[in-house]
């Protein structure tokens, strides 16, 4: 799969001038045109029979109005890929309120129909109280812009008597839109901080917030002419409505940033929305990840030498280090000499050792697994920082299996870090227990154990692949430490064998892969991950010891570039998948010690 | 100047318009989840559960539709019902996308709300109406979903199903093999599930052939679970290259998918150097990869073919995976003790008159994908066709200690019957199902053509379709038949003499290269005087399904088509098997509801008719 497939596969398909992936200036603009504009036409329509005669440069502003809500109904089919018969309806709708404003009983049905369509195409992909606040937004705002155009444009005399009280309506739609806009704050969870006023999305909250309650303000004041309330307070309904129109196409500014608490963020640059991960958010050498995805990226601190991210061996995507200054700093983040700014905040305090180093990638790997289940907790310590009990008896449990099998000698590779230096104590001890040798080298008859980190993990792998197309070796097999069921790893080989506490098969590691894919960028899981995304959970996933095969099973060997039939996915997007392409099955009982 | 006070006269719209309006946005408001409902709105849900080896609850979880069973016993007077299984997967692949609803004029297409992949989806088996002049005809009734694994990835089924048969339903990616109870269709039960726990000396099953205690044989294409020795019932050590790798074996499962025992599918000493490569290499190379599966009990013979090592691992990014991963070989086994088939034979495929050496993955011996014997008790021979090398082989004597088998079609030569603007070379059709009528006149076939540019960036490809030869003559040549298709001219026009010839082709999805279908079954079902189904020697219709492994990059578009079987071997797509939501002819697995729920696109692969217990004598 070449990277332009893998970008069509993604939801990051950029757009310019919104600084928002997917939505480009020209839809936006279209949206906001079309959404203000079918809003005063279905106002005034709405409200039509609340008034005898209209004057003419209302009917003209109107059939004006009408006419470019229709026409940018029916480009949307052209540009934006609009649904025909919405498009169409939309228009038919604005047209036909235009038509009819000389009937004052037959404007409002289509008027009323529009209405829903604004709400429905305001409110589209949102749901429940989103919903809700879309609509009482939305309508409000219509019916306030509707009366000020009919009070603009119609003679005083002509107003019927009527129950509407527009006086104490005013109030009610601004309480209403204030209600509305404090909601919609509530609920974009970006709270009472600077991302208020610093980011472009705050401050277009906080413009609706305010100026729905001037408008409210301004209906407060008793006047003998109702109509001049809502000319007050229109401009500021308005400015409201777009801002409200245009939220979506405004990018959510990411959570604050939390000294020791690896950052999570999303980037837009090179029209592209890029997800970032940097750990450990410490003062000195950090990591900043991105995924496969983003393609060719530099990172640099600003004002700071920029250095290129790269691939690590083991790990997916691309990673620079960069040294992060105490306290806070933006990150440049720069893609086809299109800057874009991650604020960071390392504090003061030391990071974990481990976590920028050759290990860093798999540390980085557990904290994003916590941060997309909203775990923010500050990093102390890496995987390959220890080695956990749980993670000890499996491999001693592994070595009992290959004893079982018979496997006449065991090749070790595991690295220097403290988890590799216990684990190969494990694996020795728990050889020399069942009598079979350790000792290196490619046997025909041995079994490759490997309990490094991913960095060793990988080029082990990678030698080992190498070394069976040439000749048999490792007869009995290649088996990883849990910790190395990762992608990159285990792909390496024709097939693996580890020793797991959990089926990746299995609801809960399934949910996982797919968060894990939707949050970085197509990325595959990894067992340090799951355990910190299911925190204090992971007790009730982890059962007894299984070896679980993994393989890339597609039941025929393809060519590279050989073509593929109509229908393909070529980008073999199954997410879900604990291995790209591949399967993992339990293929044991459970082990005894 | 505009009022303030109350109204004088009450304006009856007034109240009625604001009244529904705030009625129809607060119910939106209220009740709008993003998302339409479901097509299926009374779904009847039953489950039936099973405990399997590893001590965890497997299911089968049906979702009837009762309206449509009802609707269709009222219009048809009670006339019984024959049901098309389809065994599919969930594909998940953005599978609640739904783009129409998301682009209204004012809405930012790419940026709200746009749905992001969801969990996958269950697989299930499909059950379709296939009675004829059922006014349900086509639709699926039910949607029989297994868990609790997802992404089994559904494969083969047995071959043909007879009454009070298991059915056996693969899954590929999970190495279990599912066995449901049909007797009271349109409902299912599970009767067990084996794991790859249980069967430690291969993975990746394939295929499936009852035999007539009920129990069933299953080809697990891969090898051993892990690498190293593996010790068969028979006692036979076989060093394998770990999952999915290689030598596959047979299992024999009993009625409720229990394995009785496993047999190798290996050689002891191993199989041609140069002819089978295994990744990693094996000490004693291996083809034996076993894919398709038939059995003749009366000659007590099994035949199975081999496919390929079923994994992938691309070790350089732009050098070709070795052709020789893509099994020659055909195999037979001694069925005397049923419980311990006996590989007695192992066969190379000879080349035909189009093997390129240059290019060996297109020879016509490469990938035995199929087999299938010959029924009527004067006859012993068998068929077997590659999928890559496009040509169908004959041996006449399944039973013979060297079972002779020679090329007797080649695929190119039913291209134009199938589709006039292909041209007539066979390499690469990617046949699949191939299969003798039960009298033994007819040879069935799929192929999903050739896709384009395979040959060169020039191959315009080819359209896939099924068809139909009469091998009446061949068989009645007996084992001293004349012929073979032994140069191209034949290759391109068919052998001549008692060799097969062409009576009937259809295409699937004309003018598109590469888009037929890749498996198929027949319906041995014929409707009695007296109401019941019977089985019959001569079938009136096929059912083919467009789907491979997704994965392999052979997809297809996941329609279910049926077609109507003269008795001159004349076939037809059926125009009335249509997709009860699109209404065009075929069933599309790419929909967005099911009885199950809002899952999406499904992948087809295999498919059986069925008739219910109380409606077949």
């Amino acid at each position: 799969m070449d990277q332009m497939d893998q970008m069509d596969q993604m939801d990051h398909g950029a757009q310019l001038g919104t600084g928002s992936a997917g939505i480009d200036a020209v839809a936006l603009l279209l949206r906001l045109v079309l959404l203000f504009g079918s809003a005063v036409v279905a106002g005034v329509g709405l409200l039509r029979p609340l008034v005898g005669a209209v004057g003419r440069r209302l009917t003209v502003v109107v059939a004006a109005l009408a006419g470019i809500s229709a026409v940018l109904a029916i480009v949307s089919i052209l540009t934006v890929g609009a649904n025909v018969v919405g498009a169409v309806v939309h228009a038919a709708l604005a047209v036909a309120i235009a038509g009819l404003l000389p009937k004052p009983g037959a404007a409002r049905w289509p008027a009323a129909a529009l209405v829903v369509l604004v709400v429905i195409e305001t409110a589209l992909g949102s749901s429940g109280i989103d919903f809700a606040v879309d609509t009482v937004f939305v309508a409000g705002a219509t019916v306030w812009l509707g009366i000020t155009a009919l009070s603009l444009g119609v003679a005083p005399q002509e107003w019927r008597g009527s129950s509407l009280r527009l006086g104490p309506l005013a109030i009610t739609l601004g309480g209403l839109l204030v209600l509305a806009g404090g909601t919609q704050l509530a609920l974009s969870g970006i709270g009472f901080d600077r991302r208020l006023y610093g980011s472009a999305f705050g401050v277009a909250l906080l413009a609706i917030l305010v100026l729905a309650l001037v408008a409210t303000v301004v209906a407060a004041v008793p006047r003998a002419d109702p109509g001049r309330t809502y000319r007050f307070g229109a401009a500021a309904i308005a400015i409201g409505f777009l801002a409200w129109s245009a939220l979506a196409a405004i990018p959510k500014p990411p959570e604050l940033p939390v000294p020791g608490v690896p950052l999570l963020a999303s980037v837009s640059v090179a029209d592209q929305d890029v997800p970032v991960l940097v750990s450990p958010q410490r003062p000195g050498r950090n990591l900043v990840h991105v995924p496969a995805t983003a393609g060719e990226v530099s990172v640099a601190v600003e004002g700071g030498q920029a250095v290129r991210a790269t691939a690590r061996p083991g790990a997916e995507g691309s990673w620079a280090e960069v040294d992060l200054p105490d306290g806070r700093s933006d990150l440049v983040l720069t893609k086809d000499d299109s800057p874009a700014k991650v604020e960071v905040d390392a504090g003061t305090a030391e990071g974990a050792a481990s976590a920028a180093g050759s290990d860093g990638p798999e540390c980085a790997a557990a904290a994003l697994g916590g941060l997309l289940n909203n775990r923010r907790t500050l990093l102390t310590a890496c995987p390959s920082d220890a080695l956990s009990d749980d993670d000890a008896d499996a491999l001693r449990k592994l070595v009992g299996f290959l004893a079982e099998r018979r496997a006449p000698v065991i090749d070790l590779v595991a690295d220097e870090t403290a988890r590799g230096a216990a684990a190969a104590k494990v694996v020795r001890e728990a050889a020399a227990r069942k009598n079979i040798p350790v000792a290196p080298g490619q046997s025909p008859d041995g079994a490759l154990v490997v309990v490094s980190g991913w960095d060793l993990g990988y080029r082990t792998m990678r030698d080992a692949a190498t070394a069976q197309r040439e000749k048999p070796a490792y007869g009995y097999g290649l088996y990883a430490a849990p910790w190395l069921l990762h992608g990159p790893i285990v792909n390496l080989v024709a097939s693996s064998s580890i020793p797991l506490r959990f089926d990746p098969r299995e609801q809960l590691a399934v949910s996982y892969a797919v968060t894990v894919g939707n949050g970085f960028g197509g990325e595959s899981p990894s067992v340090a991950g799951f355990r910190n995304w299911l925190g204090d959970q992971w007790r009730s996933v982890s059962g007894e010891v299984q070896i679980f095969a993994s393989a890339q099973v597609n039941a025929m060997p393809m060519y590279p570039n050989e073509p593929h039939p109509p229908g393909m996915v070529m980008a073999r997007d199954y997410r879900g998948q604990w291995v790209p392409e591949g399967t993992v099955v339990p293929v044991s009982v459970p082990l005894k010690s | 100047m505009l009022s303030n006070s109350p109204l004088r006269r009450k304006i009856p719209w007034r109240k009625a318009l604001i009244g529904g309006l705030a009625s129809v946005l607060a119910a939106g408001a209220v009740t709008y989840t993003g998302s339409t409902t479901n097509a299926y709105a009374d779904v009847q849900v039953s489950m039936d559960a099973k405990t399997a080896a590893d001590g965890k609850q497997y299911w089968v979880q049906n979702h009837l539709v009762p309206k449509d069973v009802a609707q269709s016993k009222a219009d048809t007077g009670g006339k019984r019902k024959k049901w098309l299984l389809v065994w599919a997967g969930d594909e998940n692949i953005a599978d609640t996308l739904v783009k129409d609803v998301k682009n209204l004029p004012g809405s930012l297409g790419g940026g709200l709300g746009k749905i992001r992949n969801a969990l996958p989806g269950p697989d299930f088996l499909a059950v379709i109406d296939a009675t004829e002049g059922s006014p349900t005809y086509g639709k699926v009734v039910n949607t029989a979903t297994v868990g609790p694994l997802v992404e089994n990835e559904p494969h083969h089924m047995q071959y043909v199903w007879h009454k009070g048969d298991t059915i056996y339903a693969g899954a590929l990616f999970a190495a279990a093999t599912y066995a449901f109870d049909v007797s009271a269709l349109p409902q299912l039960k599970l009767k067990g599930v084996s794991l790859p726990t249980q069967t430690l000396g291969g993975s990746v099953p394939d295929a499936y052939w009852t035999l007539k205690d009920g129990t069933s044989y299953g080809t697990y294409m891969g090898g051993p679970v892990v690498p190293g020795p593996y010790r068969y019932d028979n006692g036979q050590v076989v060093v394998g290259n770990g999952f999915a790798g290689s030598p596959g074996e047979v299992v024999h499962f009993d009625k409720e998918g229990k394995v009785l025992s496993q047999n190798p599918a290996a050689t002891p000493q191993g199989d041609n150097q140069k002819l089978c490569d295994n990744l990693p290499q094996l000490g004693a190379p291996t083809c034996a990869n076993p894919h398709g599966i038939q059995a003749r009990e009366d000659l007590n013979t099994l035949v199975t073919s081999d496919y390929a090592e079923p994994r992938n691992i691309i070790l350089d990014p732009v050098k070709q995976p070795s052709p020789y991963l893509r099994r020659p070989t055909v195999r037979t086994y001694d069925i005397s003790d049923r419980n311990h088939p006996k590989l007695k034979t192992v066969s190379y495929l000879p080349d035909g008159p189009r093997a390129d050496p240059k290019d060996p993955l297109h020879s016509e011996s490469r990938a035995v994908m199929e087999t299938t014997v010959t029924n009527l008790p004067g006859h012993k021979g068998a068929f077997a066709q590659t999928m890559q090398g496009g040509a169908v082989y004959y041996t006449p004597d399944i039973t013979a200690r060297e079972p002779h088998w020679r090329e007797v079609f080649d695929d190119g030569s039913a291209n134009k019957a199938i589709y006039e603007k292909n041209d007539a070379n066979g390499a690469s059709s990617n046949g699949g199902w191939i299969q003798t009528s039960p009298d033994d006149k007819y040879l069935y076939r799929a192929i999903v053509g050739r896709q384009k540019g395979t040959l060169g960036p020039d191959d315009p490809g080819t359209t896939g379709g099924v068809y139909v030869l009469d091998i009446q003559k061949l068989l009645a040549a007996g084992p001293g038949y004349q012929g073979s298709i032994d140069t191209k001219e034949k290759a391109r026009h068919g052998g001549g003499g008692v060799l097969p010839t062409v009576v009937g082709a259809a295409p699937i999805n004309a003018g598109v290269p590469g888009a037929g279908p890749h498996w198929g079954a027949y319906d041995n079902f014929a409707l009695g005087a007296d109401g019941f189904y019977r089985e019959t020697d001569q079938p009136q219709h096929l059912a083919v399904s467009n789907y491979f492994v997704a994965r392999s990059g052979l997809d297809g578009d996941h329609k279910v088509n049926l077609l109507n079987l003269g008795k001159d071997g004349k076939v037809a797509v059926d125009q009335n098997f249509r997709d009860e939501f699109t209404g065009q002819v075929g069933i599309n697995f790419n929909r967005k509801s099911w009885p199950h729920g809002d899952f999406g696109n499904a992948k087809p692969h295999s498919e059986l008719f069925v008739v219910a217990d109380a409606d077949l004598k």
